[in-house]
């Protein structure tokens, strides 16, 4: 199938062909490791700390009963606090040159996530079916320059396998929106 | 030999018509899953683990394990045809597949794949049939603290195997905790939680959704309750796996493949040469999956081994067969004994037996050395299943291995959609909630960062299945005890096992101390390998 090979490499070329360049073919940096690195640290040590003080909340000691509720979570959350200041040392200590993420990287990969936080939102309103259609040939139309018919006639495809595949064979019911209601559903 | 009979009965129990067609399409679907980036061996039963919940449990085990199986075998394709792993088990098989491929072996390198991952399955699954029942009957004498010890025993060592960063293992493990620990206080910490993954998504939707959650709380079994890992396992694997592929941009130069009757025929001939080969591939890959290494760092030291001892060490990434087969093996054989602990304690060897660990629970089985008393069927219908799934798996490879290859060609930007939509559904399915798709985004930002930075997933999803399992074992051994850590290594096998567990834990600072000591002397060790 050659003419998908060349639109796969479209695909490609068509999300990257805007970016800066830097002059050695490489997009520059959006973010380095070390920060990405730091910032996971206080993720984890906030998480962590979070779970102790709710842990020690809810009562973390002995009782007559044994260990409370708290006993367990609250060494986690010390523990996790130990192993992530550990990581976080480790983070400052380390190089700053190291690229977590190139300019046209994080584009590419918002490129799918943004569609999928507003895909995931518009799935409530108007059911999982009509939303995955229209999720999926507005992606191919945007970022793989298909046709609108061959992206609308994905997208309607794999809906209906799945509608088969779930709510009559399966039945296993999903989100169902007002085309469905309309549609006796 | 009463595991002999056993073993025949569950043949009986496995070739109904009904488990057979499951087998194949489960072996089917494991390979789409397989080659397909963004739906692995782990994720993709957990998408599929909510439809199996009316399902007879000993069908659902086949097909699901039959889909574990196909991913395995699938994991090859790519990475020979196209260099790019659909797993990462498979990693080390491009370093001499994909140049196999470029030489016009193709062919060859895909049959020699199949067979030995067929072969390591077989390996392990003889080693299952006749060690799982002795170690059921052993571990049936185990009280909480013998339990807590091989729970613990299963984390450190992760922390032992992991070479990359023990720090970041500990940390991973101990989120995997604190998520698990959530649903055990059902009040205050889901909230506090839930309010800071709302804070990451939408505040707005959720919170009707939050209580849909507490349903969990009664009529699902204990360990279903509260945060469920199959929203995390489709977000971190699946969700993630999309990000960092699309960050990579794929680009596709796959060779095709063709294979034929001939071709297979003179490959298989010259495989019994590499009879050593196999013999310490599938060792390592036993040993690395029931202690929960897994196929990844498995498929690493099958071939560091194989370069190492075989007399073609030096070709070895320029295409030598001896490289596809040894991580194949090992793989494989890591994937498959990874259910001995599955089956017999109740603690998985691996993501996905984690995930399958999981279902057990949700057909209403106990896992754990009872099951080899109590549902004698399911578990001997299942391990039979092993050994007829690996058949029908190479059966199954050998024949379709153009069509899938085919499939890898369509471009990404319609397979990364549909995808994302499987894995929507996937975590919608699990309770009907709204609230846990967007868990599944975050889950997803979460996975790509972690995988980015080194912070390995496997441990955070066993420590999430098995959390429950560990506090209440640590809590009723420190009951019996009234509260004294001594209790954990009150007897010889008590001792031992929290010794051994130890011992893991502090293996990567013993092993920087004896590099160093070591580098002092001269010598280089040159196999170190970063398990991601």
């Amino acid at each position: 199938m050659p003419p998908a090979t060349s639109r796969a490499n479209r695909l490609c070329i068509a999300m990257t062909q805007h970016d800066p360049d830097d002059g050695h073919g490489r997009s520059p940096t959006a973010a380095t490791r070390r920060t990405l690195e730091i910032i996971t640290a206080f993720a984890f040590m906030l998480l962590g700390s979070l779970v102790m003080w709710d842990s020690h909340r809810i009562g973390a000691g002995w009782t007559e009963e044994g260990p409370q509720s708290g006993y367990f979570p609250f060494y986690i959350g010390l523990l996790m606090n130990i192993a992530s200041l550990i990581n976080l040392l480790k983070a400052l200590r380390a190089n700053r040159e190291i690229p977590f993420v190139s300019r046209a990287e994080i584009r590419l990969v918002l490129a799918i996530f943004v569609p999928s936080l507003v895909y995931v939102g518009f799935m409530q309103w108007i059911g999982l079916y009509v939303a995955s259609a229209v999720f999926i040939a507005v992606f191919m139309r945007w970022q793989g320059k298909f046709s609108v018919l061959k992206s609308g006639l994905t997208g309607v495809i794999v809906s209906v396998i799945l509608f088969g595949m779930f709510e009559i064979w399966f039945k296993v019911p999903l989100i169902k929106g007002p085309i469905e209601a309309a549609l006796g559903f | 030999m009463d595991e002999v009979q056993a073993l025949f009965q569950g043949f009986a129990v496995a070739l109904s018509p009904v488990n057979i067609g499951l087998m194949f399409v489960g072996i089917l679907l494991g390979v789409l899953i397989g080659v397909l980036p963004g739906l692995g061996g782990a994720n993709g039963v957990a998408i599929l683990l909510p439809l199996t919940f009316s399902m007879n449990p000993t069908s659902a085990i086949i097909m699901l394990s039959c889909i574990y199986w196909g991913a395995l075998f699938g994991g090859a394709i790519t990475s020979i045809l196209f260099n790019i792993p659909g797993e990462p088990w498979s990693v080390a098989t491009t370093f001499d597949g994909y140049p196999m491929a470029q030489q016009g072996q193709a062919a060859q390198a895909l049959t020699a794949a199949f067979t030995s991952s067929f072969i390591g399955a077989l390996v392990a699954v003889l080693m299952i049939t006749f060690t799982a029942p002795l170690v059921a009957k052993f571990a049936l004498k185990f009280g909480p603290p013998e339990f807590f010890a091989v729970q613990l025993l299963t984390f450190c060592s992760f922390v032992g195997m992991n070479k990359g960063a023990p720090w970041k293992t500990l940390a991973a493990m101990f989120l995997g905790f604190t998520l698990a620990a959530i649903g055990m206080n059902k009040g205050a910490p889901w909230k506090t939680l839930a309010a800071m993954f709302l804070g990451f998504t939408l505040a707005a939707i959720g919170m009707d959704n939050v209580t849909g959650q507490l349903r969990l709380t009664f009529g699902f079994e204990p360990l279903m309750k509260g945060f469920d890992f199959l929203i995390a396992v489709i977000g971190l694997f699946g969700i993630g796996e999309i990000l960092v592929t699309m960050e990579e941009g794929l680009s596709f130069k796959g060779k095709s493949a063709k294979i034929d009757a001939k071709v297979v025929l003179e490959t298989w001939k010259k495989l019994p040469r590499y009879w050593a080969t196999y013999l310490r591939s599938s060792l390592v890959g036993c040993w690395m999956g029931i202690t929960p290494g897994g196929a990844t760092p498995a498929s690493f030291m099958g071939y560091g081994i194989a370069k190492r001892f075989s007399p073609n060490g030096k070709n070895f990434g320029k295409g030598e067969i001896e490289g596809v087969l040894a991580p194949e093996t090992a793989a494989h054989a890591a994937g498959t004994s990874a259910l001995l602990p599955m089956l017999t304690l109740g603690i998985p060897g691996s993501p996905t037996a984690a995930v399958l660990l999981g279902g057990l629970l949700v057909w209403g089985l106990q896992p754990g050395p009872l099951l080899f008393v109590e549902q004698k069927d399911f578990v001997w219908g299942l391990i039979a299943s092993m050994y007829l799934g690996n058949i029908a798996g190479l059966i199954v490879v050998l024949l379709t291995v153009p069509w899938f290859a085919a499939i890898l060609r369509i471009p990404f930007a319609i397979i990364a959609p549909v995808i994302l939509v499987i894995c929507a559904v996937g975590a919608y399915t699990v309770h009907s909630s709204m609230f846990d798709v967007w868990l599944m985004l975050v889950f997803g930002v979460m996975g790509y960062v972690f995988k980015k930075l080194n912070y390995p997933l496997a441990p955070l999803v066993l420590a999430l299945v098995l959390g429950d399992m560990a506090e209440n074992a640590f809590r009723q051994s420190l009951l019996g005890s009234s509260g004294s850590m001594l209790v954990f290594v009150s007897n010889p096998l008590v001792g031992s096992i929290t010794g051994l567990a130890l011992v893991m834990l502090f293996w990567p600072f013993i092993g920087q101390w004896l590099g160093r000591l070591r580098k002092r002397r001269g010598e280089i060790d040159d196999d170190d390998v970063v398990e991601v």
